[in-house]
């Protein structure tokens, strides 16, 4: 292994750029290939100590790897790196705006069963959200890009919304399909 | 996770839930979000020319907590001064309905509110 993973952050231990754009199939292979890299099964006849890094390294990469893929752990894991605190459970006011309009989509997603195609209406709601979620995360590579950090947490915390609404589209387009088999 | 009995009472049985209008000028409307759980909470309040609060409601898209210390504020609001709505906390409201460590931050969301709604009628009233 050619860097030391522990004192690497995880962008370094997939050899990308600190971006948040990243290209998520070329990490998957890299992904793979230091999984393979670290897999007990060539640690048979190494010592316990070998045997003991190699499963550091193994759950290491694997942490590395999850929080990297998902679009709002690793927004939330840039920042932490900036030092900015994301973990704040207690901060809960924000853009007054965005949350009225979060509360009017919830209020559709409920609606959506009483119309004449819910499938069809939670399927649009779905698109709308994911155009919403594309549109976060380009905005969140700018304000990062420009170091406007405040205004990339900002971004972060909605991205968390629409990804719970996004859940409950789904949700309930899954019982609805249920239902009609 | 089990649901305490309150919280359990209140998630079935909702109390005040509904809307006021926000652009009336007695009509203090709060509106907070809790990004870890997706949870959005609007709580308003319809306050009387000598500063009591005549009625609470709420709305609340969120788990059984975060409804159960909605419905919970919007009872213990009405009948008090703004003051006194400002002093209930989310331990009082976690201790009400056994809230589990887990679920204290749906209480915190719920304080939030309160101020948030408070805070919104001032601002009518002093504009």
């Amino acid at each position: 292994m050619s860097v030391d993973l522990f004192s690497s952050n995880y962008f370094e231990i997939f050899n990308a750029s600190f971006s948040y754009d990243i290209d998520l199939n070329e990490m998957g292979q890299i992904y793979l290939d230091l999984q393979k890299s670290v897999h007990p099964d060539r640690y048979a006849n190494a010592s316990d100590q070998e045997k003991r890094i190699a499963m550091q390294q193994t759950s290491l990469i694997n942490q590395a790897f999850q929080t990297l893929k998902d679009p709002v752990s690793r927004a939330q894991y840039m920042l932490k790196l900036k030092g900015l605190d994301m973990n704040s459970e207690t901060d809960t006011t924000m853009d007054a705006g965005f949350l009225m309009e979060q509360m009017e989509f919830r209020e559709s997603i409920m609606d959506a069963r009483d119309k004449n195609d819910p499938l069809a209406e939670l399927d649009s709601m779905a698109i709308d959200l994911n155009n919403k979620m594309k549109d976060l995360m380009d905005a969140f590579t700018r304000a990062f890009a420009e170091a406007s950090y405040d205004s990339a947490r900002e971004i972060v915390r909605k991205m968390q919304f629409i990804i719970k609404a996004k859940k409950e589209v789904d949700e309930l387009s899954e019982k609805l399909e249920d239902e009609l088999m | 996770m089990a649901y305490s009995e309150k919280v359990m009472d209140h998630y079935e049985n909702p109390r005040n839930v509904g809307v006021l209008n926000k652009d009336d000028s007695n009509v203090g409307t709060g509106m907070v979000g809790a990004p870890a759980c997706g949870d959005v909470m609007r709580l308003q309040i319809q306050v009387s020319d000598d500063g009591i609060i005549e009625n609470a409601v709420f709305k609340t898209y969120g788990c059984g907590s975060a409804i159960a210390s909605s419905s919970l504020v919007t009872e213990w609001m009405k009948g008090k001064t703004l003051d006194e709505a400002r002093q209930i906390k989310n331990l009082d409201i976690a201790e009400e309905l056994a809230l589990p460590p887990v679920k204290v931050h749906c209480s915190v969301l719920a304080e939030d509110a309160i101020s948030a709604a408070v805070e919104d009628y001032l601002k009518k009233q002093a504009g």
